[in-house]
């Protein structure tokens, strides 16, 4: 499934996240959208979601118009991991099968309970992420990771083709990282798109990145004609370096 | 188990509590006599058991459904585990008009009226406070609290000033009290109840996905917006029906989703039924004991469920901690 963005503009406050910006998502690409903290991310990737109204320009997913679909449709098409998870706070009682059921919220009637069918899919997801162990443990007693591993299983479960993550390796370390992200891309003809912190990961697993200088100024590309020192050092208005390693390039701040 | 088998275990027991409340009186509990009463035969008991704790038990149960319903709707809606229904300082809106009435001399039908202006005029203020295009929740909690403490003063100056006659009613009715509940009103709050659960059960499966927050909500296409203007309507009907029937009658509408919760009723679907049955037997449980432990004297039933609720929350609190 395909995600297009035409002379998109967004803002939030006093900042222009992007002006103009045209973008072409292809079925089974990996995006990540570089920037320092404050330029305007995760409001792209909410606006990217439908789930916040551009100043101008259209969004697509495969050339149907993101206005035109009902929420419902859209959650069918196009799923969301949030940097939010509160779920532990105003409800303590909530354990990590519900919030993975929670998944399948676009595909049921209001009026039909879950079939086993979604439990399935619930527990299925669960153990992709390896949380099978602690589904029916309270979300209160979740690490950070595990929280954003069962995001995930939410996501999964909700089975999309189009995926949004905001900072899905926070609060994760190095291996959990790795981890993460190979599980991501192992997802089979799925189309990601997520913001990023870390400039390595993008190198390492993503095909296209879109970077927002924080003027609204944009360029978007495959990696490889992005990620380059110079660019980096504009981009994050520091110094950074490119270091030939066994683990291909990595990308260091001076 | 599944949490939806609960659901007729607990209609069980709201079947049994009910015979306990038909059948016990000042004379303790005599079921026998509640049995002749309701099969057509005794005199005396037969008037005492339909014209007195019939309705008191309808009403007793039909209130704290309507309770425990509006409790955790309002903790869906603010995301906050201490919501209850008069934490918006819509009850206290109509509690004062009807106090100020009662100050004044009124009753009957303009007690309601006073009432329902005084609720009305409560949520008139919380909507200009929390409506930025769209209800804004914390905006609603920060301006439902002082609402609330704005009208708990002028209620105490009210009680200041009163003269003697009225001031025993006004006590008792502030506490919550069901002992004046009319007979022909008995029917109207599980009415309420019931009508409040068919328009907020659809709704249920987007009251779970708030909980993860609002934009995650919204990204599973649940329309937020709706849900929390249908959930602020529904509270603040619930919770001037309850006030007009029955006074402010705490902690059933903040202890009985958390209780529910941790049986194991955790999502709406089952929660807000569980309400209606939970929130139901706790009141009519409180209003047993009102008039049962110090009978033939009898306590207003607010006070008994302070009394009770308030040492549960600390333990739900206690345990939630670990």
């Amino acid at each position: 499934m395909k995600l297009a963005a035409r002379k998109l503009s967004v803002s939030i406050g006093t900042v222009t996240v992007c002006r103009d910006l045209d973008l072409a998502i292809e079925s089974g690409s990996c995006w990540a959208i570089l920037g320092v903290n404050g330029v305007g991310k995760s409001t792209l990737l909410a606006t990217l979601a439908g789930l916040r109204t551009p100043d101008a320009g259209t969004i697509a997913i495969d050339d149907l118009s993101l206005d035109e679909l009902a929420p419902r449709d859209r959650a069918r098409r196009l799923g969301l991991m949030t940097q939010e998870d509160s779920f532990h706070i105003s409800d303590p009682e909530t354990t990590a099968l519900d919030v993975a059921l929670l998944g399948r919220l676009p595909h049921l009637d209001w009026w039909r309970g879950e079939s086993a069918h979604d439990l399935e899919l619930a527990h299925t997801a669960l153990a992709a992420v390896g949380l099978s162990d602690i589904a029916t443990r309270r979300t209160t007693m979740l690490s950070g990771g595990e929280r954003r591993r069962l995001a995930l299983a939410a996501l999964l479960a909700q089975e999309v083709p189009l995926c949004l993550l905001d900072e899905p390796t926070s609060h994760l370390d190095l291996h959990q990282q790795i981890a993460f992200m190979d599980l991501l891309i192992g997802w089979d003809g799925r189309t990601l798109v997520m913001t990023l912190h870390d400039v390595n990961l993008a190198a390492r697993y993503c095909t296209h990145a879109l970077l927002l200088f924080g003027d609204g100024g944009w360029c978007a590309g495959p990696v490889a004609e992005m990620l380059s020192a110079e660019v980096l050092t504009r981009l994050y208005r520091h110094p950074v370096i490119a270091v030939d390693t066994s683990a291909g390039i990595a990308y260091l701040p001076r | 188990m599944r949490p939806a088998a609960l659901l007729p275990l607990l209609l069980l027991a709201a079947c049994l509590l009910f015979a306990l409340a038909l059948a016990t009186g000042t004379q303790g509990f005599v079921p026998a006599a509640a049995w002749q009463a309701l099969t057509g035969a005794g005199g005396m008991e037969r008037e005492v058991v339909l014209a007195l704790r019939l309705p008191r038990a309808l009403a007793a149960f039909g209130c704290g459904a309507l309770l425990a319903l509006a409790g955790a709707l309002l903790q869906a809606l603010l995301r906050n585990p201490l919501a209850d229904p008069f934490v918006l300082g819509i009850s206290g809106g109509a509690g004062t008009a009807m106090l100020l009435a009662m100050f004044i001399g009124l009753g009957g039908i303009t007690l309601g009226l006073a009432g329902l202006a005084g609720a009305g005029l409560s949520l008139g203020v919380l909507l200009l406070l929390a409506w930025r295009g769209g209800l804004r929740p914390q905006r609603l909690l920060l301006a439902g609290v002082i609402l609330s403490s704005a009208w708990g003063a002028v209620i105490t100056l009210l009680l200041a000033l009163a003269p003697d006659a009225p001031l025993r009613g006004m006590v008792f009715w502030l506490m919550g009290d069901l002992s004046g509940v009319e007979p022909d009103m008995a029917l109207l709050p599980l009415l309420g109840a019931l009508l409040a659960l068919l328009a907020a059960w659809p709704l249920a499966r987007g009251f779970d996905a708030l909980a993860q927050g609002e934009l995650s909500a919204r990204a599973l296409g649940v329309p937020v917006d709706r849900l929390r203007v249908v959930a602020l309507a529904l509270a603040a009907a619930i919770t001037t029906l309850v006030v007009l029937v029955a006074g402010s009658i705490g902690f059933i509408g903040l202890v009985t989703p958390h209780l529910l919760r941790l049986a194991g009723l955790r999502r709406h679907r089952v929660l807000l039924p569980g309400c209606i049955l939970g929130g139901g037997m706790l009141l009519l449980l409180a209003d047993l004991a009102a008039r049962a432990l110090v009978a033939p004297l009898q306590l207003p039933v607010g006070a008994v469920t302070a009394a009770l609720g308030a040492p549960v929350f600390l333990w739900l609190l206690a345990r939630n901690q670990r």
